[in-house]
C-alpha cells in the first residue's frame, strides 16, 4: 500500500507550506494547523495567522527504518519541535552536521522541503522540515 | 461516568492459537480455530453465541478484506450478528470492553470476542512499518516522517533523561519475556535472549533497537463472556472481570504534555481502582503492551505497580520476573508470545484465565488475587485496562 496523501497535502498546503494557523477572536487560542472550529472555545470567529518559523528542539530520535515515502533519508533524524509562540509539531530534522546540533532546547527553524513523491502520478508533496540555526 | 449497578462479567470460555508465522492458514482457518476451542472448552455450540466481535486492526490494509465480522461470522459457522471493532493496538481489548457493555445493559447474553490478526505471508517489513504508522496522525505525524517506534524511540529518551533509565534496564524486559515465553507452548519465540544481542541487534529507531521490538505474526485469541447468572450453568469456579476502563490522550505525540509518561495508561487504572475499591498495591500480576521495552516500563509506573522512573530498575532487580513481586507479562508478552496486532488484548485475557484455573504450567504463579490486563492503541493514545479476580 503506497502512501496517497496528495489530495490531503493539498487541501492542507497553507498549513503545511506556509505555517499558517488561526487566533481565535473568541477565546484568544492560538491553533495550528489551520481549522475551521476553535479547538478550546468551538468559536468559528477564527482569524488567520502565519506562525514563526523559529522554534526549539523538545525531543529527537534518529530513524533506521524509515516511514513509507522517507526509504531515501534513512538513516534520518527526527523530532518534536516547541515554535516561539507555543505550538509543537513533529518532523524530521535535517541538515544535521553534527548531533551535537540535537540537544533538548537547541534552536531550529522549520523549512519549506520536498517530502514524497506519492499517487500513480508521482506528484510530489512537500511541506516543512527542522534544521539548525547556524548563526 | 455512567450509572451502572454492577459491572461483573465472566469468561466461561477461552482458546486460542499459537503465535507467529502461520503460513498454512488464513485469517479465517485461524479464527476457526479459537473460537471452536472457546466453544468446546465452555461445551458450548456455535448457536448459543448472540454475537461475534471481532477485534482486528489491519485487515484492510494487509488482506484487502473489510466486512471482517460478517467474513468471520460466516465462515466459522457461527452466523450471528458481528462486527469488527478497530483501534489499532488495542482493538481486541476495546472490543472486551464493548462486549462487557452489551452483556452489563442486558441486551446480549453471550457474547464471542475474538481478537485477531493475519501479518506475515502478506506484506514486506517496510509495508509492515506502514501500516503501524497509520496508528498515528497519518496527516501531521506518519506523512512528516514518523514511525510507530519513532514515537516510542522519544518517549524513551525523555524517561532516559528525566530518570537516568539505561539501555540495560530497556533490554532486561525483553530478556524477561524470552525467558517467560521459553515456558509459554505457544508463544512465537522461546529462544533465549542475551543482552549483548539485544544491545548489538539492529536500531531501529534510536535508543529502540530490533530485539526491543515485536515482529509480525499470525494468530487469534478467543473469549465467551457472559453475565454472572448465566455462567452459573457453565463453570463452577467463575473468573471474573470486574471492571474494565479506557483511557485517552492526545493522538498526536507532540501534543502530550510528559513524554516519559502514560497518561491514558493512568487515567484507565485510577478509574479501575476505584472502581473496585483497591489499590495497585492489591495487584498480583499483570499482562502489559509491551509493543517495545520502554512500553513495559511506562505501563507498570503509570499502572503503580512500581513507583514513577523505576520501572527499569525494577526490572533489572527481578521485582517483575516471573518469581518477583509482581511478575509482569508471565506469558511472555508481545515481544514474546508473539503481537498478531488485534489478538493482543484477547491473548492477554487467556494468560489471566490459565493462571486462575491453573493451567499455565511451568510458568504458573501461586497465590494470585487481582490480575490486570493493558492495551495501548497507537502510541499510547488510547489505553484500555481491565480488571480480573475470582
Amino acid at each position: 500500500m503506497k502512501r496517497d496523501l496528495i489530495a490531503e497535502n493539498w487541501r492542507l498546503e497553507k498549513s503545511r507550506y506556509a505555517l499558517m494557523g488561526n487566533v481565535c477572536d473568541n477565546c484568544g487560542a492560538k491553533i495550528f494547523p489551520r481549522r475551521t472550529l476553535c479547538p478550546k472555545c468551538h468559536s468559528d470567529n477564527l482569524q488567520e495567522h502565519i506562525f514563526s518559523n523559529r522554534g526549539k528542539i523538545i525531543e529527537w530520535t534518529r530513524i533506521y527504518e524509515p516511514a513509507s515515502g522517507f526509504e531515501l533519508y534513512a538513516p534520518y533524524y527526527f523530532g518534536i519541535i516547541e515554535l516561539d509562540e507555543g505550538i509543537r509539531v513533529s518532523t524530521q530534522i535535517t541538515s544535521i552536521t553534527d548531533e551535537s546540533q540535537l540537544e533538548v532546547g537547541k534552536e531550529v527553524q522549520l523549512v519549506f522541503r520536498k517530502l514524497f513523491e506519492g499517487g500513480p502520478e508521482g506528484v510530489i508533496a512537500y511541506g516543512f522540515k527542522a534544521e539548525p540555526i547556524i548563526e | 461516568m455512567a450509572k451502572q449497578l454492577m459491572d461483573k462479567t465472566v469468561v466461561i470460555g477461552f482458546d486460542m492459537t499459537k503465535f507467529g508465522d502461520l503460513y498454512e492458514l488464513g485469517i479465517t482457518d485461524i479464527a476457526d480455530l479459537a473460537i471452536h476451542g472457546a466453544l468446546k472448552s465452555a461445551k458450548m455450540n456455535a448457536s448459543d453465541i448472540d454475537s461475534l466481535y471481532v477485534g482486528n486492526a489491519m485487515s484492510g490494509q494487509f488482506l484487502g478484506q473489510e466486512n471482517l465480522g460478517n467474513l468471520i461470522a460466516t465462515e466459522t459457522g457461527l452466523d450471528c450478528e458481528a462486527l469488527k471493532i478497530e483501534a489499532a493496538g488495542a482493538s481486541s481489548a476495546v472490543a472486551l470492553r464493548v462486549a462487557a457493555h452489551a452483556i452489563l445493559s442486558g441486551y446480549k447474553e453471550k457474547v464471542m470476542v475474538l481478537g485477531v490478526e493475519k501479518m506475515t505471508s502478506f506484506t514486506k517489513m517496510n509495508e509492515i512499518q506502514a501500516a503501524l504508522a497509520t496508528g498515528l496522525d497519518a496527516t501531521w505525524e506518519s506523512s512528516l516522517g514518523a514511525t510507530l517506534p519513532a514515537n516510542f524511540a522519544m518517549m524513551a529518551r525523555a524517561h532516559i533523561r528525566k530518570f537516568g533509565t539505561t539501555a540495560e534496564q530497556l533490554a532486561t524486559v525483553a530478556i524477561k519475556n524470552h525467558d517467560n515465553a521459553r515456558l509459554n507452548p505457544r508463544a512465537q519465540y522461546k529462544n533465549k535472549l542475551r543482552l549483548e544481542s539485544v544491545l548489538n541487534s539492529k536500531m531501529v529507531a534510536d535508543p529502540i533497537h530490533l530485539f526491543e521490538s515485536c515482529a509480525a505474526s499470525d494468530g487469534a485469541a478467543a473469549i465467551i463472556l457472559t453475565s454472572p447468572e448465566v455462567a452459573e450453568s457453565y463453570v463452577k469456579e467463575p473468573v471474573y472481570m470486574r471492571t474494565s476502563f479506557q483511557g485517552h490522550d492526545k493522538i498526536q505525540m507532540y501534543n502530550r504534555e510528559k513524554l516519559w509518561f502514560l497518561e491514558s495508561v493512568k487515567r484507565a487504572s485510577d478509574l479501575v481502582y476505584s472502581r473496585a475499591n483497591i489499590t495497585a498495591k492489591d495487584i498480583s500480576f499483570a499482562e502489559v503492551h509491551d509493543v517495545f521495552t520502554i512500553a513495559e516500563i511506562m505501563a507498570i509506573e503509570a499502572l503503580g505497580l512500581v513507583p514513577v522512573g523505576e520501572g527499569g530498575k525494577a526490572t533489572v532487580d527481578g521485582v517483575t520476573s516471573l518469581n518477583g513481586e509482581i511478575p509482569i507479562n508471565p506469558s511472555g508478552g508481545l515481544k514474546a508470545r508473539g503481537y498478531p496486532i488485534g489478538a493482543a488484548g484477547i491473548a492477554q485475557v487467556i494468560e489471566i484465565m490459565e493462571q486462575f484455573n491453573n493451567l499455565a504450567g511451568k510458568r504458573q504463579l501461586k497465590d494470585i488475587n487481582y490480575a490486570l490486563t493493558q492495551s495501548l492503541g497507537g502510541a499510547g493514545g488510547t489505553a484500555v485496562v481491565s480488571l480480573f479476580s475470582r
